[in-house]
């Protein structure tokens, strides 16, 4: 009895969850360095869009709307104090552990790939850092940010270049 | 984006959920699927949202008449009413659930260009489709039939809006998916004229061409000059004859719009644009495909929605 629409709609959200939740673990790990927090935002992102589906309400993009609902989350959170900074994200992989060794190319020092890595996380402001994340690790295109932060594609373009002068900089800065 | 880049990715990606936090958030979010699920349109709040819709739809007695039997029907039926609604007509008590919150999650999960336009461009052959229907029963009323090409006019603008911003990066794309939409319309030609489309607003239907059509159509008011050239061409070998004809028809259209200045102006206008002309033409031996759909797509685009809003 149950309407065919229905069941697309559920698996296709099912599939956006197996798709797109390390992803969005690792875009909200970005602003809150304690675990258990980004865990519980994941999933109550993923739960409140859901509701927001279920109650028939229009979607224009579902991930772009799936991240803002993820983001504003973290923004109420870090209002409230209720994240504090403290486990860095490194302690975060050690404890799980890392996937058996990614092969680690010999072509760059990894002490350097370690190093930006660090740098990226400490970028400040987070604006930055979370373009670079989404444009050069979950590789969306300007547009889809942009989608994600109700901005234009040119201000993202803008922010993604600043972001990665900033961070050349730093990097420079750091070798000398 | 250098094999540094690379080891930089996949270093960060190696931050992510482990095996029991996915399963973890799955299992939660699957509960929650089932204690809420997608069909629960009925709540009162979706109510109230669909009476407000409506008011702008149908007329105030048809809605005095709808709302009860919608909320009967609703608390009857549950899910099965999206499903119900689907085949109904407007008029019919299920129509607003069908086009409110139906065909509203659909183009919701569309997420590229391509889904939504295609999904838009079938929302508007339900419109005609639907108007064919009430049309053989004899039930096509006025105000029926202004709200359903209001909605026909609505979807085909966002067909045409997505097929726009598609062609930016995927020609070929927008242009397979523009005369499937064409191809689409043109079986319903019946529809479109009981909406009161001009007729010459789709003859050519499934026509990938409609320069052509443009052409003939911009004849009467023009110098005879262009007459021979904007004759339909059929083999498509002649692609530089074409984008000459698509140039003509470019600078007829300037000739229509000023028709009350100078020559001159016109002629170092004719002289610029032939001059362009030259250029794709030596520019354009390696991509006949680009430069084509380049120039058809707003030509079709175009007339597809003007010719509706009139």
């Amino acid at each position: 009895m149950l309407g065919k629409e229905q069941n697309t709609i559920e698996k296709t959200f099912l599939a956006m969850y197996e798709k797109e939740a390390d992803a969005l673990f690792r875009f909200v790990s970005f602003r809150t360095r304690e675990r258990e927090v980004a865990v519980d935002t994941v999933s109550e992102a993923y739960l409140r869009t859901w509701r927001y589906l279920s109650e028939g309400k229009q979607i224009d993009n579902l991930r772009a709307f799936l991240y803002r609902t993820a983001r504003n989350i973290m923004i109420d959170e870090m209002r409230k104090g209720a994240i504090r900074h403290g486990e860095s994200l490194d302690l975060m992989i050690e404890e799980h552990g890392e996937p058996e060794d990614t092969t680690p190319l010999p072509a760059y020092d990894p002490m350097d790939i370690e190093r930006a890595k660090n740098l990226l996380q400490e970028l400040e402001p987070p604006e930055y850092k979370e373009v670079l994340l989404l444009r050069y690790v979950e590789e969306w295109t300007p547009k889809e940010i942009g989608d994600l932060l109700s901005v234009s594609e040119n201000v993202v373009s803008v922010r993604i270049n600043r972001a990665i002068k900033k961070l050349r900089q730093q990097f420079q800065y750091e070798s000398i | 984006m250098s094999l540094f880049s690379k080891q930089f990715k996949n270093k960060i990606r190696q931050t992510h959920l482990s095996t029991e936090e996915h399963k973890g958030i799955y299992l939660r979010l699957h509960k929650e699927m089932r204690a809420y699920p997608i069909v629960n349109i009925l709540s009162t709040k979706q109510q109230s949202v669909i009476g407000s819709r409506m008011h702008k739809i149908f007329n105030k007695r048809t809605l005095r008449k709808t709302m009860p039997l919608t909320l009967i029907a609703g608390l009857l039926m549950g899910a099965g009413v999206s499903y119900a609604a689907e085949g109904s007509l407007p008029g019919d008590s299920l129509y607003p659930i069908k086009i409110h919150v139906n065909e509203g999650v659909r183009s919701s999960l569309a997420r590229t260009d391509s889904e939504k336009a295609q999904i838009e461009a079938e929302l508007a052959t339900r419109r005609l489709e639907e108007t064919e229907l009430l049309n053989q029963e004899g039930r096509l009323s006025t105000s029926t039939k202004d709200s359903l090409k209001a909605s026909f006019n609505e979807h085909q603008g966002r067909v045409t809006e997505h097929l726009r911003s598609l062609s930016k990066e995927h020609k070929e794309d927008a242009d397979k998916i523009q005369s499937e939409v064409r191809a689409q319309f043109s079986k319903h030609r019946n529809g479109m004229e009981a909406l009161g489309e001009h007729e010459d607003g789709n003859e050519d239907g499934g026509d990938n061409e409609s320069n052509h059509h443009n052409g003939e159509r911009q004849q009467n008011p023009t110098t005879t000059n262009t007459l021979p050239r904007s004759r339909p061409n059929e083999d498509g070998g002649g692609d530089k004859q074409e984008d000459r004809q698509s140039i003509e028809q470019h600078s007829n259209l300037q000739d229509r719009s000023g028709e009350h200045s100078s020559n001159q102006v016109l002629k170092s206008e004719r002289k610029k644009d032939g001059e362009r002309g030259d250029n794709n033409i030596r520019e354009g031996e390696g991509d006949n495909q680009d430069r084509r759909t380049n120039i058809t797509i707003p030509s079709i685009v175009i007339p597809l929605s003007s010719g509706v809003n009139q």
